[in-house]
């Protein structure tokens, strides 16, 4: 599963992403990342297993992050590996989410967050 | 010989009454006249009016190729020509894929009867014939028979839907331009029938050219009617009444498309796109990367750079996005390469990607022609599909 969801105190959910984000990996991602998306206001995301990250991978966190906003919650982007964080510094998404380097600073940027 | 006369079929489970059984045509292939006769009674009280008679292979290939069949009833034993010469024949002709056999063998033919099968027969019979596994099994084999003809021909209308609208997508793509001075040529590969990107060039009425290439995040029908979407909303940046302000910074453009795209994307469809405006009277390229690869600029010297600021948000994820603007100077001998992803993504079958690196390579040298770099990404793929659309611009001074 290249998905995998964890509580953490809080109120801090996790989502840890792994393996190829393509169109195989997005479509098994994008119901439970809507389903956190709508009904968590507190999400960081560990990208440090992800190895390739398309745009539809993309499209699944920013559905999820916007969810998250609206309901003035904030999502934080945590550990990617180069290429990933290439992927996403190109696409200008972490003008959108911040992206960090470990889970600890991700959990004190979601603290930081407005909301 | 028939032994159960006398028992009537009972309804099956199933319900057969769909089956218009007018409407099939069975040939009865036997070499003993009482036989065929007893088949076609049976056929008829089942409802099948449309049946002809063969009384051994060879007569019965020959009605085969030349008239359309639903089903046909094969006895194995014959004089002339086999029914195993018949289905041989057929599998050899293409035939027993469309056309299913149901084949009649007596009680002690076990062999012949597998053989049968795996030539490709559907079913069988066993002689005498119980009324009952006549019924189920005829039956059973047309509506086989129709759900497969009904497939297929649903599959040939998407794909002929599918063909038009490939057809009008790249037709949404410009041809190439050429002039003293500017040569600008365009590629738009979609990975299946159509896809998301879009590949724009226009040559805008002050002598300007405007330069757009996007990538809608998705594939398959949804994104090709984004990318349809975008492409009227760039197109839809002349002729406004604040196209002027619009097309005097590229940032403006991207904002006025990504207000419109913004709303009601509920699916969250987002778009990165590179859009740029160039002037030949002076070389200036105004550009602005809403979440786009940044282009590749080879200048004459051979140095190469990479647009990489003018960053904004890809379009269509927050209507109040703003984006601002950059400028470079492209002086004769410049050439400029815009891409999509699904060129720098484009992945061997071991998942190495092509890259920034190769595509540099490729820019290194002269380059007026985007086939060489598409051919490049194919070859690069040594006929592992396509993930994603390819598209790509290159602007040459």
């Amino acid at each position: 599963m290249p998905i995998m969801i964890e509580e953490l105190a809080d109120g801090v959910t996790k989502i840890v992403l792994s393996g190829r984000i393509d169109v195989a990996g997005s479509a098994e991602i994008d119901m439970p990342m809507s389903e956190v998306g709508t009904s968590r206001r507190a999400v960081i995301v560990d990208l440090s297993g992800v190895t390739f990250m398309a745009s539809l991978g993309l499209r699944s966190i920013v559905l999820a992050g916007k969810a998250v906003m609206r309901s003035g919650g904030a999502l934080v982007l945590f550990s990617p590996q180069p290429a990933v964080e290439e992927v996403i510094t190109v696409s200008g998404i972490d003008e959108l989410f911040p992206v960090c380097r470990d889970e600890a600073s991700a959990i004190s940027a979601l603290r930081s967050s407005p909301g | 010989m028939e032994v159960k006369l006398s028992r009537t079929p009972s309804l099956p489970p199933r319900e057969w009454s769909k089956l218009r059984l007018e409407r099939f045509r069975i040939l009865v292939v036997d070499d003993i006249e009482t036989n065929r006769d007893l088949l076609r009674r049976r056929l008829t009280r089942l409802g099948v009016t449309d049946i002809l008679e063969a009384e051994d292979g060879a007569k019965a290939l020959d009605i085969i190729r030349g008239t359309p069949l639903d089903l046909v009833l094969l006895d194995i034993m014959m004089p002339v020509m086999t029914g195993f010469d018949v289905l041989e024949a057929m599998g050899a002709e293409g035939l027993i894929e469309r056309l299913p056999v149901i084949v009649i063998s007596a009680m002690n033919e076990m062999e012949p009867t597998v053989r049968a099968i795996e030539l490709g027969a559907e079913d069988f019979l066993l002689k005498p014939f119980d009324p009952t596994l006549l019924r189920a099994r005829v039956l059973a084999t047309l509506e086989k028979k129709q759900l497969r003809d009904e497939m297929r021909a649903e599959l040939a209308r998407k794909q002929a839907e599918l063909g038009e609208a490939r057809q009008l997508q790249l037709a949404l793509a410009p041809p190439s331009f050429a002039q003293a001075g500017l040569s600008i040529d365009v590629a738009m590969q979609p990975a299946r029938e159509i896809g998301g990107d879009l590949a724009d060039h226009q040559l805008l009425p002050d002598g300007r050219h405007l330069l757009a290439l996007g990538d809608v995040s998705g594939k398959g029908a949804g994104a090709a009617l984004v990318m349809a979407r975008c492409h009227a909303l760039v197109r839809s940046l002349v002729g406004r009444h604040d196209t002027a302000a619009l097309l005097a910074d590229p940032g403006h453009a991207a904002a006025a498309i990504n207000a419109e795209l913004s709303s009601n994307n509920p699916s969250c469809m987002f778009v990165t796109m590179l859009l740029g405006i160039y002037d030949p009277a002076d070389g200036r390229f105004d550009y602005v990367r809403c979440g786009h690869v940044p282009p590749f600029l080879r200048r004459a010297s051979g140095v190469l750079e990479r647009l990489d600021t003018a960053r904004g948000l890809p379009l269509g994820i927050d209507p109040g996005a703003r984006y601002g603007a950059a400028t470079v100077w492209l002086k004769p001998g410049d050439c400029l390469l815009i891409v999509s992803d699904g060129i720098t993504e484009a992945a061997m079958p071991d998942e190495t990607l092509f890259d920034d690196s190769r595509v540099a390579d490729w820019l290194a040298t002269p380059q007026r022609a985007l086939a060489g770099l598409v051919a490049l990404v194919r070859e690069f793929e040594a006929g592992f599909p396509a993930s994603d659309d390819l598209s790509a611009l290159l602007l040459c001074c």
